[in-house]
């Protein structure tokens, strides 16, 4: 797997929890004809101006079950397009494989899925061989297109300001959110830290002074699993994954030999040697066991998400500890005077289309209006059988799903009975995080609260737009770069367990930076030489 | 019957609680993953280990039977076998015979087959090979590029080798001709050796899936493999955002358990009838008597 390394640092923190957000772009009111967040619906007559039909071929993978290559959605979609169209869906392993050997025998279909991490190397190189088609003049004529903020069109743009993708839905809240049991702090008379000093000083109250007054010594501050994950980073400043901080030729570089991380992990290793962080976190077997001290009762700090959190979790929390109660913990003021998490990268897999359809604008716009078609957004409380769209998308009301009490509950994808299961692009792009409504429909009595605070916190502060999100390094994507970045990880992790001094850290930097890593800040600085910086940004507006 | 000392019952008491446990090692997973695929699912996560369910319950086998593809593609899974094997058994033996024999450019072909084993052409040029044959979304993708393996030919090869060539001789003095010493005296001596390879190529032949998945657009020739591959794989990190794609939770570990022991029984059931002729097999090349 060559891009572990990416995989692992960004994926990780999606395993962890998945935080979430939300895009809703700086510039869309100027260019979409609708910001507001009624959906706007392409009448399927707008695609069908000629009424030639065309026959359109993707290919794309799932996670799920396999949805036949005739099901009865196909037809759906073939009458409401008028195409000929020609599903080819994959199971996930091996799909690179697939989708590679495609491209490469001449065979590439019309639209093509990709999945980012998986073929981030091939993906460059393609792309500026010209096979994928130049979507510049086509980005402003579809609302669901027009609805994507600059610093994701960043990621699909080639040097030269081809764009050659259409990246999918992902929320942009920030990577990493932090929760802290309010009940504890209370209990202590303690405050929500906002800043390094005053999380120390609440996870060794945590640690020594019993707060949940059970009168035993039973409990901890931050929770820590393998790797060092969740890495504490209250702030792009202190993101390990982050390229915030510059060297000294002035070339940004990653987080994670950055002066943040530095003085994070003095400050961790100080809590660890003081018994405030999870035991032999290093050698866990997994998050399991950090997660279980958490929702345990065991823990008082951990990572949250506005999206994602599991309600079983936080019920047996519930069980445990009845009067609990999370807050979250605000991102704290840098050195610099910057305040904001990074923000997750906004999207997650790319759709292209054949480079061999430029000319043809009849098959293109066909194409287009399919894909914008499954973008489309249907808010959450229009998700019921009234709205043309979304009962469209879910194989109409009692043959794709059903509707009672306004739960839906829908077939599953290998009957091939609803269209949103062949769309090359069904991940509705939401205007704005907001309106995916996580703290309307969370219902969990211990996540809501939490959920509407981390809501709150996307409307607040602003965000940090990684520029490793449109930059590139080959090495980065290999075997070497991510042998070099897991080395500098395990000697934090070491530095923070006390087996490692603190005194090694320039000499970790050094052989990092002596084995592939300056290839890797060279070869990203390079890449991002003429792309507009975004910096710090709310997302919420 | 020969008089067995003290010494020699104690070592046979040993060897038999050492090699019981070693067969124990083999069967405990076996054991574990049929237990697990006929419990509930409650019972999976309330008992630390299954060794035997405590409910007996057919919930995940209905799961995976009711997978719509199912059957199709247990039926082409078993034709694809039974396909294949057989096709790769003839063209190796075969070929094997052949080139036994001198005769003009046989040490040519020899050096080709042994390049093949040491160059191996990569993915793209076999799909663009298997391509421009015309064979993509066709059975014969999955039987013909793959229809003689290089290095069982070359086992066998050194099988007819050892045979004694006075059999030949004689068969020929007989009037046989080659086809038929072939059929008559190679082969029939040659039963160990074929009933490995027949196992070594069903087995793989069961267990395709990279090629399937590659060759095969239409998810109806797919075979059992790509179908139950998707029931024990891991569900991607972002559930929730893709369940409006992926709407069904990933399946349990229970149903997971089923899908590897249908996947692994054909096998197994198999392996009983060619285990005689192994023990010949592994004799190959030891001194006959």
């Amino acid at each position: 797997m060559k891009n572990l390394q990416k995989m692992i640092f960004r994926s990780l923190t999606l395993i962890l929890v998945l935080t979430t957000a939300a895009c809703s772009s700086g510039n869309n009111s100027e260019s979409s004809p609708s910001s507001n967040t009624n959906a706007t619906a392409v009448p399927a007559g707008d695609s069908a101006k000629s009424n030639e039909k065309y026959t359109i071929s993707m290919m794309d993978m799932t996670y799920g079950k396999i949805p036949p290559s005739d099901g009865a959605a196909v037809q759906q979609i073939n009458e409401k397009f008028n195409i000929d169209y020609k599903p080819t869906i994959v199971p996930y392993d091996g799909y690179l494989e697939k989708m590679s050997t495609t491209i490469a025998g001449g065979d590439m279909p019309d639209i093509l899925g990709i999945e980012e991490y998986v073929a981030a190397g091939s993906l460059q190189k393609w792309a500026d061989q010209g096979a994928f088609l130049k979507l510049n003049d086509y980005i402003t004529k579809y609302p669901t297109l027009a609805l994507i903020p600059p610093e994701i069109w960043a990621a699909v743009t080639n040097k030269d300001g081809t764009i050659w993708g259409i990246p999918r839905y992902y929320p942009n809240t920030p990577t990493q959110s932090w929760a802290i049991r309010q009940d504890w702090l209370d209990n202590l008379k303690l405050k929500v830290p906002t800043s390094y000093e005053e999380l120390a000083a609440v996870a060794l109250a945590f640690t020594n002074d019993d707060p949940d007054q059970n009168g035993k010594d039973d409990t901890y501050g931050l929770v820590m699993n393998p790797g060092g994950h969740p890495n504490y980073g209250m702030g792009a400043y202190w993101d390990i994954d982050t390229w915030y901080h510059k060297d000294a030729d002035g070339n940004l570089i990653p987080g994670y030999i950055g002066e943040g991380r530095k003085e994070s992990v003095a400050l961790f290793a100080d809590l660890y040697k003081q018994g405030a962080i999870t035991k032999g976190f290093g050698a866990n077997a997994s998050i399991e066991v950090g997660q279980a001290d958490f929702y345990n009762n065991k823990a008082g700090i951990y990572v949250a998400g506005i999206r994602g959190m599991d309600a079983n979790l936080a019920n047996s929390l519930l069980s445990v500890a009845p009067t609990a109660k999370l807050s979250a913990i605000p991102p704290f003021k840098a050195p610099d005077g910057t305040q904001g998490f990074t923000a997750q990268r906004g999207y997650y897999r790319i759709t292209v289309l054949n480079g061999k359809l430029a000319g043809d604008e009849g098959k293109i716009d066909r194409i287009l209006s399919l894909i914008d078609f499954g973008r489309t957004f249907v808010p959450i409380d229009e998700q019921n059988p009234d709205n043309e769209i979304f009962d469209f998308r879910s194989g109409k009301v009692g043959t794709g799903y059903t509707n009672e009490n306004g739960v839906n509950t829908f077939t599953e994808p290998d009957l091939g009975l609803m269209p949103s299961t062949y769309l090359p692009d069904s991940v509705m792009w939401a205007p704005s995080v907001l309106d995916n409504k996580y703290a309307d429909t969370q219902t969990n009595p211990l996540l809501k609260p939490i959920v509407k605070e981390l809501e709150q916190q996307y409307v607040d502060y602003e965000q940090y737009v990684d520029p490793s999100y449109f930059g590139y390094s080959a090495t980065l994507n290999s075997g070497k770069g991510s042998d070099a970045v897991n080395k500098v990880i395990d000697t934090q992790v070491k530095m923070m367990m006390g087996e490692t001094p603190l005194s090694d850290w320039d000499n970790m930097v050094n052989k990092f930076l002596s084995s592939g890593g300056s290839d890797i800040i060279n070869e990203m600085n390079e890449s991002l030489k003429g792309k507009e910086m975004i910096g710090y940004k709310n997302m919420s507006k | 019957m020969h008089y067995k000392t003290r010494s020699d019952k104690w070592f046979d008491v040993i060897n038999y609680i050492f090699l019981g446990l070693v067969g124990l090692c083999m069967i405990f997973p076996l054991l574990y993953i049929f237990s697990v695929s006929f419990s509930t699912m409650e019972d999976f996560v309330q008992r630390d280990i299954i060794l035997w369910p405590s409910n007996w319950d057919l919930g995940a086998y209905k799961y995976i039977f009711a997978t719509k593809t199912f059957g199709r593609a247990m039926l082409v899974s078993i034709c694809l076998t039974a396909v294949v094997t057989f096709f790769n058994l003839c063209m190796t033996s075969t070929m094997a015979y052949a080139i036994i024999h001198r005769f003009t450019g046989s040490k040519l072909v020899l050096r080709m087959v042994v390049f093949t084993l040491l160059f191996s052409p990569g993915l793209i040029p076999s799909y663009l090979m298997v391509r421009n044959l015309g064979l993509i979304n066709t059975y014969w993708a999955l039987i013909l590029p793959g229809a003689i393996s290089t290095f069982n030919l070359i086992v066998i090869r050194q099988f007819f080798q050892g045979l004694p060539k006075e059999l030949f001789e004689a068969a020929n003095i007989d009037g046989a001709n080659e086809l038929q010493i072939f059929w008559r005296i190679a082969l029939p001596l040659s039963k160990p050796a074929l009933a490995a390879f027949t196992l070594f190529y069903a087995v793989d032949a069961w267990n395709a899936y990279f090629n399937v998945i590659l060759y095969m657009n239409d998810t109806t020739k797919w075979t059992i493999q790509v179908v139950l591959r998707q029931l024990v794989i891991v569900s991607p990190p972002d559930n929730n955002l893709l369940s409006s794609l992926l709407r069904d939770p990933p399946p349990s570990q229970t149903i997971q358990m089923a899908a590897v022991l249908i996947a692994t029984l054909p096998i197994l059931v198999i392996y009983p009838f060619l285990q005689k002729h192994f023990a010949k097999g592994v004799m190959l090349g030891s001194v006959k008597g």
